[in-house]
């Protein structure tokens, strides 16, 4: 997997420059995790756009403009290399948690690249997209085309697919079982910020240690080769960095616009952030979440210029969604007999809601607002679907409650810990100041057929 | 009190979002965890993956190969079989002889230069077998 790792080490590096570029704020390990995945998406905007300029794709080719982009950045970036130096007192207690999260990451990277990939999802949908680009050296425009199964969803967004393909192109070979390290990069991208971020709000390392520590399960999706892993950590992260200050709505926007590239749940969380952002009383803001549109409009110009065909818009969906409202049984059916994780969490989470209403709705209104508005639009998806709902909520409740449940976890968490007496940290979270198949082991086996 | 609850909400949070697997990870048998892993998106029919690599070993890319089983229910196994021949056989054309409605479609096979037929081995007329393993064989279309 060293190819891999390089490929990984080197998107990193390009990443980072980009982070400084975009953070004026963050340190240390903010820019570490926000440098992985801007790294990782720029490598493979790379070969999406030689795709578009139909050139072929080369080791040689890519490495020479991940080196040019990154010298271009790091030239930009040399004045603000300061930022990357921690300024955060490190408490010795925080070892224990921080120890618990490095062990169970190691565990999770082991786990992830164990074998070729294995979900129904990768091999019919993700990895096949990757592998056939690989093999095409560009974007199987086809395939995609003529699609004929209907698990191949040939709408999805490329991020991943085309993440898949940058480690496939450093390497010159396919290697499907190191491809999981990418679900490491993303966990490991989450939980660096998440770490740092809780810190920084709490003023308490150990209260930083304990929420990325609580993260980790769920930064770390047991779902190894699916969109799920770089929609949770973009799509997190953005609302995390949007969270606690104006001045990082440039990087969030960037964030939001690649959530939307690895999965089309990120285009509404997209406008679920919006209007979450008009009800924190940030409305001024949603002007400038333009490069959240601007990032995954090319692919859909494409997919639409190319007549790839979408399934949920397909036949008449008004008429599905009046049936599905006139007679809601199938759906509050499903709804309660599939998993949403485990019922101590949820326990814990009403613990916190009933401890910490006030302060929780007062104090953390865009997170939740935006976390109510994407679940909203979940099951708005589940209305118009034109599959059997009870299939349909079979194979995906789990996995679209899993892209909300981290950004919940981290402002209950944070909330909690600040009642626990962590000091505050300078600056406000800014709503302040303005106004199972869970389980990777489940997941094995409900393998589905 | 509420410093109190709030511990006790924030433990709960962290011990029920626990996953115990990443940790237990490290003690299980990873050769023999790897072997299940691999099989596991073809459990349902055995050596299927083992087939399609013999079929990809044994013809090339642009190459279109039609997926014959012994299923005739779309549902009922054949897409189970067809599904998983797309990501082992890319770089191939893959039709499939039967539709989501159990429609066959035999008239695909004009297009075909491969049947992979798992588990079987179908008389097609201007098809020779090329090729016969444990757990299927490849046809040849005649030119």
């Amino acid at each position: 997997m060293i190819p891999e790792i390089l490929a990984i080490v080197l998107a990193t590096a390009i990443g980072v420059a980009l982070a400084l570029l975009l953070d004026h704020e963050g340190r240390g390990a903010i820019i570490v995790g926000e440098g992985m995945l801007l790294g990782i998406a720029s490598c493979a905007a790379i070969l999406f756009v030689f795709a578009i300029a139909t050139i072929t794709w080369s080791r040689s080719l890519l490495l020479a403009m991940a080196v040019l982009v990154g010298a271009i950045a790091w030239w930009f970036a040399r004045h603000r290399v300061g930022q990357l130096r921690s300024t955060v007192h490190y408490s010795p207690a925080s070892a224990i948690f921080d120890g618990i999260t490095a062990l169970g990451l190691l565990g999770y990277s082991l786990f992830s690249t164990m074998a070729p990939l294995w979900e129904f999802d990768y091999i019919c949908n993700w990895g096949l997209k990757g592998k056939l680009f690989w093999e095409a050296h560009g974007i199987d425009w086809s395939f995609l085309q003529n699609a004929f199964h209907r698990a191949i969803h040939p709408d999805y967004p490329p991020l991943l697919p085309l993440s898949f393909d940058v480690l496939a192109v450093v390497r010159g070979d396919w290697n499907d079982r190191a491809l999981g390290l990418l679900n490491v990069v993303f966990a490991l991208a989450l939980l660096l910020v998440v770490r740092r971020l809780a810190a920084e709000e709490t003023g308490s390392d150990l209260a930083g240690a304990f929420a990325a520590a609580a993260m980790l399960a769920f930064a770390a999706s047991p779902w190894i080769g699916l969109a799920e892993s770089p929609l949770v950590a973009y799509g997190t992260m953005a609302i995390l960095l949007l969270r606690v200050g104006d001045s990082r709505v440039n990087l969030a926007a960037v964030l939001l616009g690649l959530a939307a590239s690895a999965k089309n749940e990120g285009l509404t969380l997209i406008v679920a952030v919006a209007v979450a952002l008009v009800i924190a009383g940030r409305a001024r803001l949603v002007p400038r979440l333009w490069p959240a549109i601007a990032i995954p409009l090319p692919w859909l110009v494409a997919r639409l210029m190319r007549d790839i065909p979408t399934d949920l818009a397909t036949g008449n969906v008004f008429s599905r969604v009046l049936a599905h409202v006139e007679n809601p049984a199938p759906l509050l059916e499903a709804l309660a007999h599939y998993p949403v994780g485990k019922p101590l969490y949820w326990l814990g989470i009403i613990a916190a809601f009933a401890i910490l209403r006030s302060r929780l709705v007062s104090r953390e209104r865009f997170a939740l607002s935006a976390i109510v508005v994407q679940f909203a639009f979940y099951i708005g998806a589940y209305l118009s679907s034109p599959h059997d709902l009870d299939w349909h909520l079979r194979w995906s409740w789990e996995r679209v409650v899993s892209h909300l449940t981290p950004t919940l976890t981290y402002v209950v968490i944070v909330q909690l810990m600040r009642a626990v007496g962590a000091q505050p940290a300078d600056r406000e979270v800014i709503s302040e100041q303005s106004v199972s198949r869970s389980t990777p082991e489940g997941g094995i086996a409900a393998e589905r057929v | 009190m509420l410093r109190r609850w709030a511990i006790v909400a924030a433990a709960l949070i962290a011990i029920g979002g626990f996953e115990p697997f990443y940790y237990r990870v490290f003690f299980l048998d990873r050769a023999r965890t790897r072997v299940m892993l691999t099989e596991l998106p073809f459990s349902k029919t055995p050596h299927l993956r083992d087939f399609y690599l013999d079929v990809r070993a044994r013809t090339k890319p642009g190459d279109t190969i039609a997926i014959a089983s012994r299923y005739t229910k779309w549902d009922g196994g054949y897409d189970y079989v067809y599904a998983r021949s797309l990501y082992i056989l890319s770089g191939r054309h893959i039709l499939a002889l039967l539709d989501p409605q159990d429609r066959p479609h035999p008239e695909k096979l004009a297009g075909a230069d491969y049947v992979a037929a798992y588990q079987g081995e179908p008389q097609i007329p201007n098809f020779a077998t090329v090729w016969r393993g444990p757990y299927g064989s490849l046809l040849r279309r005649q030119r």
